[in-house]
């Protein structure tokens, strides 16, 4: 279907509709004369971005991007482990899945003042947090793509006389692709707003850091250019993930 | 003719949650190498169920199977070289939707390491034999139902296999398309001397292909009659018409006491 529209289509679509989101804030701010310290005008933040950048807001910025790819680096590994063993017995699918699902919706940047106890506020608590919000999206959403592969594919590899890791990796993993990316997808979306969270209550530099500082001086255009800044990194990790998606999984469209 | 296939006095039962299932009694049942052997029966008859233990996808429940001298073990997998020796045609093509249609056609030599040159050009020649050589580089969802089983049945075969099991081939294809390809099966096991067990429903089928069928009957599954097939070689689409032919097929549809629709109308 969407092969009908011109290609330009796919991406000229979304910048105009961010372009009269931001022309209408835009013109609404100065019509309305709203208070910069409350909502300041698009121009203002840009502004705003373009003093902070380099002096502030881009050291902050390293810290995160550090941050969150380290995290989600180490949390792929776990959750693509855990949804591997667990596919195999039925028994732990049953056991793991709600510990999984209790991991996934407990915020853990609650957890924050307790683990500061155990290992100090920095960036090694950071990671911790944004590992431990990451690995169990992750691992359910490849456990389910792992769980069922299909009937038949099994069947030609074990006539083949192949074992169960030979069956998994040869059938159920490549079969589990678009599961997988799911939870990679949601794990890069959750790592990011953890870490954002994980600066906010452990200080200690990063984008979550400096927002909450230029909130408490009420320099709302400065947190906002922060906030802008956060959001773009999400976006590009989320658009590197699709792209990576869409190179592996090019057989299922 | 060399015994190389033999069952003795199989079982098979299935536990369910709530009841024993007695799919397999006490089947017993020869093949000779290179012979042409079909299995009809009723559905659930367990025809299906005996290639699959032959191929080790599943195991007995009683009773021993032989292969090429080697007696499967109903607790340990059975030795890889037994295994590879037997190519399997499942009832579906089973493609592997994330590989091209050549990479699903190598796929059993990448599994048994058997990329060597030989058996690549031999995988390319079966494909061009079956005439989809220029659908070498598509994905299963961009062919058709038909060309997708020819590749089931050409992938069975890469790695050319002393024995094939082939089960319900072509269940799914119309009347025509099934007859032009038992006759293309057909060439190939008289070129190969493969050992062919074939399960059908069809018994016109069944007839036109073999030189032996085992009747079945279920509930429980069990073997009711042997019978040879003398017709003489080669095979050709004529033999459907001729009265011999039906004669027989009459004969073998009372053994299974399925209804001919046709004797209804």
């Amino acid at each position: 279907m969407s092969k009908k529209y011109p290609r330009y289509a796919g991406l000229a679509a979304p910048l105009a509709a961010i372009l009269v989101i931001v022309l209408a804030w835009e013109g609404a701010s100065h019509a309305f004369q709203i208070s910069e310290r409350l909502l300041p005008a698009p121009s203002a933040i840009l502004s705003a971005l373009a003093e902070n950048f380099s002096s502030v807001i881009a050291s902050d910025m390293l810290i995160s991007i550090q941050n969150i790819l380290l995290g989600y680096i180490i949390a792929i590994p776990i959750g693509f482990g855990i949804a591997m063993v667990c596919s195999q017995f039925k028994v732990v699918v049953r056991a793991a899945t709600p510990v999984l699902i209790i991991l996934m919706i407990t915020p853990m940047a609650t957890l924050v003042p307790i683990f500061r106890l155990f290992w100090g506020a920095g960036n090694f608590l950071k990671i911790i947090v944004i590992v431990l919000q990451t690995a169990p999206v992750v691992a359910l959403n490849s456990l389910t793509g792992f769980s069922n592969p299909p009937a038949g594919n099994v069947d030609v590899l074990r006539s083949m006389g192949c074992g169960r890791w030979k069956v998994f990796f040869k059938a159920a993993v490549p079969n589990a692709m678009p599961q997988v990316f799911t939870g990679l997808k949601l794990g890069c979306i959750l790592g990011t707003i953890a870490s954002m969270v994980a600066d906010m209550s452990v200080g200690q530099g990063g984008l979550g850091y400096r927002i909450s500082v230029y909130a408490s001086f009420a320099a709302t255009d400065s947190a906002f250019a922060a906030i802008l800044v956060a959001a773009v990194l999400g976006v590009l990790l989320f658009q590197a993930v699709s792209l990576f998606e869409r190179l592996i999984t090019a057989w299922s469209r | 003719m060399k015994e190389i296939i033999r069952l003795e006095h199989i079982g098979k039962t299935f536990f369910t949650r709530r009841q024993t299932i007695t799919a397999l009694q006490d089947v017993t049942m020869s093949f000779g190498e290179g012979e042409f052997v079909s299995i009809v029966g009723p559905s659930g008859c367990g025809k299906s169920t005996i290639i699959r233990m032959i191929d080790d996808i599943i195991k007995p429940t009683e009773g021993t199977i032989t292969v090429n001298g080697v007696v499967y073990d109903n607790c340990k997998p059975v030795p890889r070289e037994v295994i590879s020796n037997i190519g399997f045609v499942f009832q579906s093509p089973n493609l592997y939707p994330w590989l091209t249609v050549r990479q699903n056609l190598l796929l059993p030599l990448k599994i048994l390491g058997r990329m060597t040159e030989e058996y690549i050009s031999y995988a390319d020649s079966l494909l061009q034999m079956i005439g989809l050589t220029e659908y070498a580089a598509a994905y299963p969802r961009e062919i058709s139902g038909g060309m997708a089983q020819r590749i089931g049945v050409i992938r069975s075969m890469v790695h050319k296999p002393q024995m094939l099991m082939m089960d319900e081939p072509f269940g799914a294809l119309d009347d025509d398309t099934r007859e032009v390809l038992d006759l293309e099966i057909l060439q190939i096991w008289k070129r190969s001397g493969m050992t062919v067990i074939f399960i059908t429903h069809n018994v016109e089928e069944a007839v036109l292909m073999s030189r032996k069928i085992y009747v079945m009957a279920s509930h429980p599954g069990r073997v009711t009659a042997e019978v040879p097939i003398a017709f003489d070689q080669p095979r050709s689409l004529e033999l459907l018409s001729s009265q011999a032919f039906s004669a027989c097929c009459s004969q073998i549809e009372q053994m299974i006491g399925t209804v001919n629709l046709d004797q209804i109308v």
